[in-house]
């Protein structure tokens, strides 16, 4: 388990996990608040 | 002394600068619901959308019920912004406050966005740089050290008010490295 928990922070794989969370964020904002062109 | 003074002129002049005029016509922009071509693509979008409506099987009617709504929504609220003669939305970018919300608040959220992931990755260099393998830490990321550092860093602009104030953010002359020459 140790060992997972520190492939998972292997800065490649962190990015990964980072950067999907924040992509999925703004694919759910858009759902929600769609054709945002101000605020 | 000399940075204070040359800060004093930039005010100085910033504030002698004469106001934009704020006269909307002027920069030859109407309220998009008064521009005949605006309203023209409205209707053209909306009645192609109904037209789909009426020659869809069933299953893709909501479909194009959504889109119905959503569309005339979009259509709604672009109709409160400024328009050229084309018909299509324009967004005031020269700062004046009235129009703040098309680029003033979005490009002051984007520094500050920016500026917040900068600062976290800053500061999580300067915090891990004194420690046993510093580049160890930067292939095996320390989690709870970056999230601590995203926190901290989010009330940034205060911070680099305070390091670029007390002179911190500076590194000696004689610490920067040159190359031989």
């Amino acid at each position: 388990m140790a060992d997972f928990t520190k492939f998972l922070t292997t800065a490649p794989v962190a990015f990964i996990l980072f950067s999907s969370f924040v992509f999925a964020l703004f694919i759910e904002i858009n759902r929600f608040f769609p054709d945002i062109l101000t605020f | 002394m000399r940075t204070f003074l040359s800060l004093l002129l930039a005010l100085c002049i910033a504030l002698g600068l004469a106001q934009s005029v704020q006269a909307e016509p002027l920069i030859g922009l109407k309220p998009c619901s008064e521009v005949p071509a605006f309203q023209a693509l409205m209707n053209e979008r909306l009645s192609s959308l109904e037209e789909k409506i009426l020659n869809a099987s069933p299953a893709m009617a909501p479909v194009y019920q959504q889109k119905l709504a959503q569309t005339s929504k979009r259509f709604e609220r672009y109709s409160k912004l400024l328009c050229g003669e084309e018909g299509l939305p324009h967004l005031v970018t020269d700062g004046r406050l009235n129009h703040a919300g098309e680029f003033l608040i979005p490009g002051l959220l984007f520094l500050y966005i920016a500026g917040w992931l900068g600062w976290a990755g800053r500061s999580y260099l300067i915090a891990v740089r004194d420690e046993d393998s510093p580049e160890m830490k930067e292939s095996l990321i320390d989690v709870p050290l970056a999230l601590r550092c995203f926190l901290t860093a989010l009330a940034w602009p205060a911070a680099a008010f305070k390091e670029i104030a007390s002179g911190e953010i500076r590194e000696p002359e004689a610490a920067v490295p040159i190359s031989p020459r």
